[in-house]
């Protein structure tokens, strides 16, 4: 080792040593979207965000449009539709973004489609029954019957997440599926039902 | 280039460098305190059954005020303080922080897991174990989802531990996968989490499932208290195992689920289990431990050192004993004494962890101290010849040396706040008032409870002394 060399290990310390305690001088800073070109593109975690929401709406919304359903709603006069909760199948806690979805299916469909839709958000009581069933696993198409007599519609949209999780050495991949159904409260007839892929990773 | 003149530039160099040197020096030997030096504080108040005093040391350690605020961004090991706290907000049945700090921990865990960077494992080598991120240990990881089923269950919220459930069943089927496991710990660490998955999916209609989870615990552990629940559970669906037949057989005349009676479910978790601490102990006794983790050129160098009596001393982790048992709480409902059942010893998997990992936690300790001696010696060779005095040089390799050794914090991360058992009770019960008495290390814990015809109560006691 040459003298130089030497010279340089007291530095090589300094730098290993107070480094990490020089480091992290930015802290971190509130930013908005629109200021910050590609923030709501950045996949922060493994969980369900607006972009992936929307990306899911979008291709189940799509198919809905272009379904015989469409046709057969064309033909009633305003039909009563109701969007019950989203079921979460998922290893994922997302349930806030799931009740964002069910609010804007309800969106989508005041917007485009020849319905009128019945809000459950002023139906308290019903909503917290759905939930419990929704939970319990007693989600049949009994309930589906009676909860559509008194939400006072005739077809109700319903969903459920599903999600594959699977995890290496290095990496864990969720891969959720978002299914969208709408069912005759009457008959009990699934009229249309779609499927629309997402994945996310942390890699 | 002349004699004179070289010496000046290495004059040049060597002044300034120990300028910065004799910095590093202090910025390296502040603060030495390890992780469970700063974490005492809320252990010793767990000790005392002061939950409120806990929750304050444990908002302190992660530099917040309030039980609700998470630290603006998390840092270094704000994940495993976080479990900290969730524990003692769970203890004070605050279940939705607690569930809330578990949730952002588990999430911080997962990407440390697979952030931890060449530069961190070369300052791990040659200062301390503990830079660089936390990497939980495998029974951490099931203990995280698994205390979060009990925020869940505690509040009826089927949907919340069910995705628990689902994480926990993932980090378990990873752990069991790994080439290195060892299946019988996975398991043993993983019947607790088994146990409140299989109950959250049989409250929640599916019996398959739930048939699933409760095999996984018969698979570590006897459960007397699944029984009655496995028959009932094997008359809804076709899912069968040897395990689940002779459970189910033992069953007996016992009231099976889904008759429409209610039923409670007691988890009671209680003790604590042993923190680590910075140990000092001699060259040759680390050797004893880490010469099967270390080459023979590193062994050969670190004997040739301790025969010189340069180095004697190696800093490194240890986990505190255990207390050696503890009772068995008491139940008993509506007067009737209830038997408890033990269905994790958290110690035992944690002291099994640890003397799995001891041998190459010691090597690593034994290459940290024979990497300072050899930096020491080149500062020393440098500094003397410098100086032209050899007197200098030994003395600047006894300062690099020893101001290393003073920066080598030993690792002493771990989640220190779980319970060091968690015991169960099952019992059914007639719908309406209840009185339920429990009594765990000598505290007495009295809830009543009112059940309605079919309907499950959930109730979780913690009691986190160690005295």
């Amino acid at each position: 080792m040459t003298r130089h060399t030497l010279a340089l290990v007291p530095f090589l310390f300094a730098c290993l040593t107070g480094a990490p305690s020089l480091g992290g001088c930015a802290g971190p800073r509130a930013v908005r979207g629109q200021d910050t070109p590609g923030l709501d593109n950045a996949a922060m975690s493994t969980s369900l965000d607006r972009k992936d929401l929307e990306k899911a709406l979008k291709i189940n919304m799509e198919a809905m449009r272009n379904s015989k359903l469409m046709a057969r709603w064309e033909m009633e006069k305003d039909p009563t539709v109701g969007v019950l909760p989203i079921r979460n199948e998922t290893s994922e806690h997302i349930d806030s973004a799931l009740n964002a979805l069910m609010t804007e299916i309800e969106s989508q469909l005041v917007n485009f489609a020849p319905v009128r839709v019945i809000s459950l958000e002023d139906q308290g009581s019903l909503i917290d029954e759905i939930r419990h069933q929704q939970q319990s696993g007693a989600f049949d198409q009994e309930h589906m019957a009676r909860w559509g007599k008194q939400m006072g519609v005739r077809y109700i949209v319903s969903g459920k997440v599903f999600s594959t999780d699977e995890r290496t050495e290095s990496a864990r991949r969720v891969q959720y599926y978002l299914f969208i159904r709408t069912v005759d409260v009457e008959t009990g007839e699934i009229l249309f039902q779609n499927q629309a892929p997402i994945t996310k990773a942390i890699i | 280039m002349g004699r004179a003149s070289k010496r000046e530039r290495t004059h040049r160099l060597t002044r300034p460098s120990a300028l910065v040197f004799l910095a590093a020096l202090l910025l390296g030997t502040a603060g030495c305190k390890t992780f469970s030096d700063n974490t005492r504080a809320t252990r010793t108040a767990l000790d005392a059954n002061d939950f409120e005093k806990a929750l304050a040391a444990s908002n302190r350690a992660l530099g917040v005020k309030q039980p609700g605020a998470l630290p603006e961004s998390l840092k270094d090991n704000d994940a495993l303080l976080l479990l900290d706290r969730a524990i003692v907000l769970q203890a004070l049945q605050q279940y939705e922080l607690s569930s809330r700090d578990f949730q952002v921990s588990d999430k911080a865990l997962e990407v440390l897991d697979f952030n931890r960077s060449t530069a961190h494992e070369i300052a791990k080598y040659m200062f301390s174990d503990s830079v660089g991120p936390y990497r939980a240990r495998p029974y951490e990881k099931l203990m995280l989802n698994t205390m979060n089923m009990i925020n869940y269950l505690a509040r009826q919220n089927l949907e919340g531990a069910k995705v628990e459930a689902r994480r926990f069943s993932i980090m378990r089927k990873y752990l069991l996968d790994h080439e290195e496991a060892d299946a019988e710990a996975v398991q043993r660490a993983g019947a607790p989490g088994s146990y409140f998955a299989g109950y959250a999916f049989e409250k929640a209609g599916a019996p398959g499932e739930a048939l699933r989870y409760y095999d996984e615990v018969l698979q570590a552990t006897p459960a007397p208290s699944l029984a009655g629940p496995v028959r009932a559970l094997m008359e809804r669906s076709g899912y069968r195992t040897s395990r689940l037949q002779s459970a189910a057989a033992s069953a007996g005349g016992s009231a099976a689920s889904g008759d429409g009676s209610s039923e409670v479910l007691i988890v009671i978790g209680y003790g604590r289990v042993p923190a680590l601490a910075a140990k000092r102990v001699p060259i040759g006794l680390a050797l004893t431990v880490a010469a099967a983790f270390l080459s023979v050129s590193a062994v050969q160098q670190a004997n040739r050192l301790a025969a010189q009596g340069l180095v004697t001393w190696v800093n490194y982790p240890e986990l505190l004993p255990a207390r050696a048992e503890y009772p068995t709480p008491l139940v008993a409902i509506d007067g009737t004494a209830q038997a408890a059942h033990v269905i994790a010893n958290v110690d035992a998997v944690v002291q099994q962890a640890w003397a799995e990992s001891k041998g190459r936690v010691m090597a690593a300790a034994v290459t940290r101290m024979l990497t300072r001696a050899a930096v020491g010696a080149g500062v020393g060779v440098a500094a003397g010849k410098a100086s032209g005095k050899g007197g200098v040089g030994v003395l600047a390799s006894m300062i690099a040396q020893a101001s290393m050794a003073a920066a080598d914090k030993p690792d002493t991360r771990s989640w220190a706040t779980l319970p060091a058992r968690i015991a169960i009770v099952r019992a059914r019960l007639l719908p309406g008032k209840h009185n339920i008495e429990v009594t765990v290390l000598g505290q007495r814990h009295v809830v009543e409870t009112t059940v309605g015809p079919g309907q499950w109560v959930f109730l979780d006691i913690s009691q986190l002394s160690t005295l």
